[in-house]
């Protein structure tokens, strides 16, 4: 299986280089872009499985990022998972990324993802702290999200997804 | 409010007193004019202060997120193997970068709730998975400290309650940093029951330094410290933790109580209406 490809937008270049590191160490493949207009270009020209997206960035916004990944058809299969160190903007566009991580990020979450990413055959996630049901019809918070818009019967290690 | 309304009079007493009474109508009148620009200007004040605010806690969480993940690498021997006084050194470094981030996060919160920016929002948490989110980050906390941590979920609470799970969150968690830090000896309990049918306790206790009456009912003002001298031997924070607890139940229509005596630790008792989700299972 190909290595997951990760688009790392982000203007701090020492975070930026952090990120990519934990990333590539854990078997992703990624690559690291510094400002907006930069970014509207390689993620167009490489259509990436998952993008980092930093909110605040020079010359154009991570919402203007969005906004355009989310136009363009050819990207409908790419995750973006917003990462801001605005904790009021990262609320206020928790329904807009597939997942929004507030900075500061941590080393677990970035394993995370690269679990999700490593583990499963489908991008396994979306909404966080999504409720589930096990077998047994107990409630239980999922260690993984799920985006639920394409699945909706799965099984997720232990959990039986049953509810949404 | 009109102050515009005029006295008649019909003779020279009555003229005099109606001039009396004009000018102080005139002086209400210019009164209230003023009150209300400087209430204008207090509301736009208090809105560039929330952006100042929120500037600098987004400036400062960039640097600090190179930080904690710098640290963890580290710790992790992604640059070579450390010895246990090494690691020991860096576990003290992130516990001071989370309490960082934790005060930083209560000025942001402290700013919005004076700018009237906060909302709170309903959803589907699992109380059990919950209180273990407030556990973790705080047994570095309580581990610095040798104090006890622990939660007791009584068997009455469902799997699921309906609420702003982000908003309680913050409350429990202020609740537990600021008795851990008015703490030196015993522990700190987090409860959680069913007074009633539609609310919901939430109780922090510790063995403390108990709170004297006279100041439990200021401990809830923004910046106001039950020590507040220049020269107490410990640094316990600015005093946002409690105020911040108290706004966000007052938004989230709950009460608060406190239990306290001197020596013998305190409780805060948060009782909140929260609903129980359709479908759920109610334990009697």
């Amino acid at each position: 299986m190909n290595r997951p490809f990760i688009m790392i937008v982000e203007d701090d270049v020492e975070l930026g280089d952090i990120i990519s590191s934990v990333l590539e160490d854990s078997g992703l493949h990624t690559e690291t872009v510094r400002d907006g207009d930069m970014a509207l270009d390689r993620i167009t020209a490489t259509e990436p499985d998952v993008i980092l997206l930093d909110m605040h960035l020079p010359n154009v916004s991570g919402s203007e990022i969005l906004a355009n990944i989310r136009s363009t058809p050819k990207l409908s299969q790419t995750r973006v998972v917003i990462t801001t160190a605005d904790a009021l903007l990262g609320r206020a566009n928790e329904d807009k990324g597939d997942l929004v991580l507030i900075k500061p990020i941590t080393f677990d979450q970035l394993l995370n993802l690269t679990t999700r990413l490593t583990k499963t055959s489908q991008a396994m996630f979306g909404i966080r702290s999504m409720i589930y049901r096990t077998e047994n019809g107990q409630a239980v918070t999922c260690p993984f999200s799920i985006n639920m818009k394409t699945c909706h019967h799965i099984s997720c290690d232990q959990y039986q997804v049953q509810t949404i | 409010m009109n102050f515009t309304g005029r006295v008649c009079a019909g003779d020279d007493e009555l003229a005099s007193l109606s001039k009396s009474i004009n000018g102080v109508l005139e002086a209400l009148s210019q009164a209230h004019i003023e009150l209300e620009q400087t209430r204008d200007e207090t509301v736009e004040a208090l809105k560039i202060k929330a952006q100042i605010v929120a500037n600098v806690s987004h400036d400062a969480r960039t640097p600090l997120n190179v930080i904690i993940l710098r640290v963890e690498m580290i710790k992790r021997g992604i640059y070579g193997p450390l010895n246990d006084k090494q690691i020991q050194l860096l576990d003290t470094v992130q516990v001071n970068a989370n309490q960082l981030l934790f005060f930083i996060d209560n000025l942001l919160d402290q700013a919005q709730l004076e700018a009237g920016k906060v909302t709170i929002n309903k959803n589907d948490f699992v109380p059990v998975d919950f209180f273990n989110t407030i556990e973790t980050p705080m047994k570095s906390l309580t581990q610095k400290k040798n104090l006890n941590l622990k939660t007791e979920i009584t068997e009455d609470v469902p799997t699921l309650l309906l609420g702003d799970s982000q908003r309680l969150n913050q409350i429990l968690s202020n609740l537990v940093v600021n008795a851990i830090k008015f703490t030196d000896e015993g522990g700190i309990k987090i409860r959680v029951f069913c007074p009633d049918k539609i609310h919901w306790a939430f109780q922090v206790s510790d063995t403390g330094a108990g709170i004297p009456k006279e100041a439990q009912q200021r401990i809830f003002e923004a910046f106001w410290q039950v020590d507040g001298s220049s020269t107490r031997k410990v640094n316990r924070g600015v005093g946002l933790g409690l105020s911040i607890v108290s706004q966000l139940t007052n938004l989230m229509n709950g009460k608060i109580s406190i239990e306290s005596e001197i020596g013998m630790g305190s409780t805060f008792t948060i009782t909140l209406p929260m609903e129980i989700p359709e479908g759920e299972q109610v334990h009697e």
